[in-house]
């Protein structure tokens, strides 16, 4: 039974933002947040998330309602912080409050692998994916430089911007420079495995797939925001590496 | 294709969705699972397309085994289906369409970029459909939502 109720709802709604900012489906924010508010004895509970933000009224022992708005600005994807903050909500009442929203709070601040193995994955990612469109070593290796420089800009990039849009941008047209200049100096070889295995990382394979989990839910407004997203991702990209294609047999050259 | 060039492509793919999983900071122990679901997905997607020239059918098929097999490793493993569905399926998603439509529309062939368009919109519908219809035979029973 919880006394302290501003305490209470500062827990749930951190535990919604939490899984809101690092990627996870709203229902999944909907039900830590419902789940949360039980484990403290407040089951009169109405939450709406929505991939920006978080709306959430309970009712104390006494009937009075308490209502908190949440506004998400960052979102990221982190798998293993979801994992997490699943595993600490659903301990809330073993717990103590504050000691549930420290933990929380935590997972912001926990690495859970250094930075440049983050980066170095990225590059072997789309090293590996050239290989599975079909390329050879000479593909890997420059899919590989394109997917490390891709990387190395987007971190840039992300702290300029939220949304991903000049992420992807830069990402599509880095792709497309290293790409066509491997070749090039390389003498011939596979364009289409090294730029389609490359690219693969930045499209919004999360986005997709969140959507269509949050439609099928019947949360319609988080499915539709989120295929927005999606799209809109996928487009950036296909401008930067269509833009540099464009350009380049514009003036003259051939795709080899 | 030989059953060489089967395990080739399988040993790309789960490499290649390892290194993924590792961008989207996937739980450690969730990793052997999702990179060998990664490889399965791309090697049915291959292997039906192969058998009846359909490649819808392939993305389909491809992304329902995988988003059962990450329903039940979620089961077993007490994590969220998404942590496996969202690493194994990027394999299929088809990059290579939505860059062969934009080197088409850049070259101003635009009936061959609304072919490979329209390919690449309905392969993501089918894998879509597929992780909508795996997810659901596993919420049959009630949620707590229905309370």
């Amino acid at each position: 039974m919880i006394t302290d109720i501003a305490q209470a709802l500062r827990l749930a709604e951190t535990a919604g933002r939490v899984m809101l900012e690092n990627g996870a489906e709203t229902y999944r924010a909907e039900e830590t947040v419902i789940h949360v508010c039980r484990s403290m004895g407040l089951p009169d509970v109405q939450v709406l998330v929505i991939p920006t933000g978080i709306f959430l009224t309970l009712r104390d022992q006494g009937g009075q309602r308490h209502t908190s708005v949440v506004r998400v600005n960052r979102r990221s994807i982190n798998l293993d912080s979801i994992h997490q903050a699943n595993a600490i909500a659903r301990r809330v009442g073993e717990l103590s409050v504050q000691d549930a929203i420290d933990q929380l709070e935590a997972l912001h601040t926990r690495p859970q692998y250094p930075d440049w193995f983050n980066t170095l994955s990225a590059a072997l990612c789309s090293g590996f994916f050239a290989l599975v469109f079909g390329g050879g070593a000479l593909e890997f290796v420059i899919a590989a430089v394109a997917g490390l420089l891709a990387a190395l800009l987007g971190r840039w990039a992300g702290r300029l911007d939220n949304y991903q849009v000049i992420n992807s941008l830069l990402g599509g047209i880095v792709i497309a420079v290293v790409a066509l200049t491997g070749i090039r100096l390389a003498g011939g070889g596979n364009l289409d495995a090294v730029i389609a295995g490359a690219v693969l990382p930045l499209l919004p394979g999360l986005a997709m797939t969140v959507a269509i989990r949050d439609t099928m839910r019947g949360d319609l407004v988080s499915g539709v925001t989120r295929i927005a997203e999606a799209l809109l991702v996928a487009a950036c990209v296909a401008v930067g590496v269509g833009a540099v294609l464009g350009l380049w047999l514009k003036i003259g050259g051939t795709l080899v | 294709m030989t059953l060489g060039n089967y395990i080739n492509i399988f040993l790309a793919s789960v490499a290649a969705t390892f290194f993924f999983s590792i961008l989207f900071r996937s739980p450690r122990r969730a990793l052997p699972i999702s990179s060998v679901l990664g490889g399965v997905a791309y090697v049915v997607y291959l292997f039906i397309n192969q058998c009846t020239g359909w490649p819808l059918l392939g993305y389909f098929i491809g992304t329902l085994v995988v988003a059962v097999a990450s329903e039940i490793a979620a089961r077993l493993m007490k994590m969220p289906a998404t942590t496996f569905i969202i690493s194994s399926v990027i394999v299929l998603v088809p990059g290579f369409g939505l860059y062969r439509t934009m080197l088409h529309l850049v070259q101003g062939a635009y009936d061959m970029a609304a072919q490979e368009g329209t390919q690449t919109i309905l392969a993501i519908g089918a894998m879509a459909l597929a992780i909508a219809l795996g997810s659901s035979v596993f919420r049959l029973k009630p949620t707590r939502r229905d309370s």
